[in-house]
């Protein structure tokens, strides 16, 4: 019987094991043709050198892009934020005919192709005069990321319990105050949650981007995809590397918020513990 | 406390306030005097919360007006007014700790950080939890949890601290500790209580005076004494004690007392000062207290004699209570004081039991029966 169930533990051990290989290769793939010292993206490498990522500088055009990426996504996620967070304060506490259709209305971009919204955005914003630019970028990926700090920080917010607000009102706080001192800093982990998402979401979205943007404000993605038409070196492979070191760095540095953000235990369910061991 | 003239803190005139339909306050008037503690009492849906909330301005009136110190602040929303409320889940702020819970009320009014830092201190003494200011609010035991929200609505200095149930948590022994408390509290800061429970034991162990309210409306406001001794209808004097209530017949007065019948018996009731309660021929009820009706030898010098056949006995250490069954379908309780030795009666005995007129007290019929069906 035991030795049964060794044998069955082996085995969904190799499975696991199997799916997390298959997870991983392609950025094992990655990183070893970065190192590759050819001048074409070949697998197996021929030999190893860092030479690309030392020339990695001299391409002054991935590190504008990298800049616009970074300006655009970050307008975006903070348009949204603030954009999506007063649309959940109004549909979450106020009821309100037709609130239920304001909530679906801001919810469908999440449906919505991309590719679609992006020729709607072409037309739109040239209309407006500002399409081709980063400023046009933002204003429609804000949009494309709403859904997600609508849903994100709409439900959060309708957990909150509503007598904390009674409570700051009774002690003569108005309502701004309220917002600011009692309702925002319990939204605080579901507001970077909602804002780590949509920036990685934004951050590598090349549909809308490839259809707004014109030459010179081109985000990562896009001149990656460009500079992958013309060239087959490994340089592709080194910026994707980076790429990869920048996300592991922003979801531990995420993750270390919300290690130290106090109140985390009331988020996680952990209510007020009534008639704890110390009296 | 502060800034008081005149002898009434918070009064309200015939407010009314109704919630789809229903009435749940319905003109109750209520005159709190500066420095009493008054308690709220009714089952639950009896509109007392919602009173609370409307004298704390959480609630606006539909009709009436509600007044602090004598001002009108009917319509101003309740960060406009000196009164301040401690919520029955408490509401301490989960993202703070315990000083800045306490400093909110005196942050929002922009309190110089030093006075802000004094008050604090003090309201902590006050509440005799002098080290915790650091404490998360999550790391609190319930009647430290307690005592912060009664330190937090206190530091504005209101003019009238409101309590909505809010020992309501606790296991009885705290319970019973933090009323011994939020009295002492009082007494030191010297401010007007408005308490809302539906424990009676609560309320009369902690009132200058109890409002009793059933159905929204405001039945009986008095001293402790006043609603145990007179309480004016059936309702009050069953929820306030415990009491048998018969149905009754009036025969008529003769010498001060009020001849009733009760199934076959006539029995003799005092006559209140204020005038007949009932006509002669109507229907009423006639309540004894348990501990009124007395039993056994002592039973033999009562104006009121009674028999009946013990059906249940019930020993509560200090005193033991006794249902008898008098025939006609009358049951009456009675409580007894219980020495070691005394006689005890058992299911079976026969039992002579009795009252005086003036330990009786005619009651009207239950106005309305069915009122807390409706809310």
């Amino acid at each position: 019987m035991r030795r049964g169930n060794r044998n069955y533990k082996w085995v969904l051990y190799t499975f696991a094991g199997l799916i997390g290989l298959y997870l991983l290769l392609p950025l094992l793939m990655i990183l070893l043709t970065s190192l590759s010292s050819g001048s074409a993206s070949k697998f197996p490498p021929e030999g190893l050198t860092l030479e690309w990522y030392s020339k990695l500088g001299e391409q002054k055009q991935f590190l504008e892009a990298f800049r616009n990426s970074m300006i655009a996504s970050a307008g975006a996620v903070l348009l949204a934020l603030v954009t999506g967070t007063l649309a959940a304060l109004a549909i979450v506490n106020y009821s309100f005919p037709g609130r239920g259709l304001l909530r679906a209305f801001f919810m469908s971009p999440m449906v919505m192709p991309k590719i679609t919204l992006g020729v709607a955005y072409l037309i739109l914003f040239s209309k407006m005069h500002i399409a081709g630019g980063l400023f046009a970028l933002i204003l429609g990926e804000a949009v494309i990321v709403l859904p997600f700090v609508l849903s994100i920080v709409g439900s959060a917010l309708a957990n909150l319990n509503p007598v904390h607000r009674e409570a700051a009102a009774d002690l003569g706080a108005g309502p701004l105050k309220i917002f600011f001192t009692v309702t925002l800093p319990q939204l605080k982990l579901s507001l970077l949650l909602a804002g780590s998402i949509a920036f990685v979401f934004t951050f590598d979205q090349v549909e809308t981007a490839l259809l707004i943007l014109r030459q010179g404000s081109y985000t990562l993605p896009i001149q990656l995809f460009l500079y992958m038409e013309k060239w087959q070196d490994p340089t592709v492979a080194v910026v994707s590397v980076v790429l990869i070191a920048f996300a592991l760095a922003l979801f531990f540095a995420i993750k270390l918020v919300i290690r130290t953000a106090p109140g985390l235990d009331t988020l996680a369910g952990g209510r007020q513990n009534k008639g704890g061991p110390k009296t | 406390m502060s800034g008081g003239q005149g002898p009434i803190a918070i009064e309200t005139r015939d407010v009314i306030k109704r919630y789809a339909g229903n009435t749940a306050v319905n003109r109750v008037s209520l005159q709190v005097k500066r420095g009493e503690f008054v308690s709220l009492l009714g089952p639950s849906g009896c509109g007392k919360t919602t009173l609370l909330r409307m004298l704390g301005g959480l609630e606006q009136p539909d009709e009436g007006t509600v007044l602090l110190s004598g001002q009108d602040v009917s319509g101003i929303p309740a960060y406009g007014r000196n009164s301040n409320m401690i919520f029955q889940q408490l509401a301490l702020f989960p993202h703070m700790d315990v000083f800045n819970n306490i400093a909110y009320g005196l942050k929002v009014k922009k309190t110089p950080k030093a006075e802000i830092r004094k008050r604090v201190h003090d309201m902590l003494e006050l509440v005799q939890l002098g080290d915790y200011s650091k404490r998360a609010v999550s790391q609190l035991s319930g009647g430290q949890a307690q005592r912060v929200a009664i330190a937090r609505a206190l530091i504005n200095k209101p003019e009238v601290l409101l309590l909505d149930e809010p020992l309501s948590a606790l296991d009885m022994q705290l319970r019973l500790d933090m009323q011994r408390e939020l009295k002492r509290i009082q007494r030191d800061f010297g401010g007007t209580f408005i308490f809302v429970t539906h424990d009676q034991n609560e309320a009369m162990n902690m009132s200058d005076r109890i409002g009793v309210m059933r159905g929204g409306r405001l039945l009986q406001y008095g001293t402790p004494d006043e609603i145990y001794e007179q309480p004016v209808d059936s309702f009050v004097a069953k929820f306030i004690g415990d009491t048998n209530l018969m149905k009754v017949k009036v025969l008529g007065t003769e010498q001060g007392n009020v001849w009733v019948q009760a199934g076959g018996v006539k029995l003799a009731v005092r006559e209140p000062a204020t005038g007949p309660v009932l006509p002669d021929g109507s229907t009423g009820f006639l309540s004894v207290r348990y501990e009124y009706l007395r039993t056994g030898e002592a039973a033999k010098d009562c104006v009121n004699r009674l028999e009946g056949r013990v059906t249940d006995s019930v020993y509560g250490g200090a005193s033991i209570r006794y249902t008898l069954d008098l025939g006609g379908h009358i049951q009456l309780q009675a409580s007894s004081l219980f020495q070691r030795g005394d006689a005890r009666y058992v299911p079976g005995d026969t039992l002579a039991a009795g009252f005086n007129p003036e330990d009786g007290l005619l009651l009207p019929d239950d106005p309305s029966p069915d009122r807390e069906g409706a809310l």
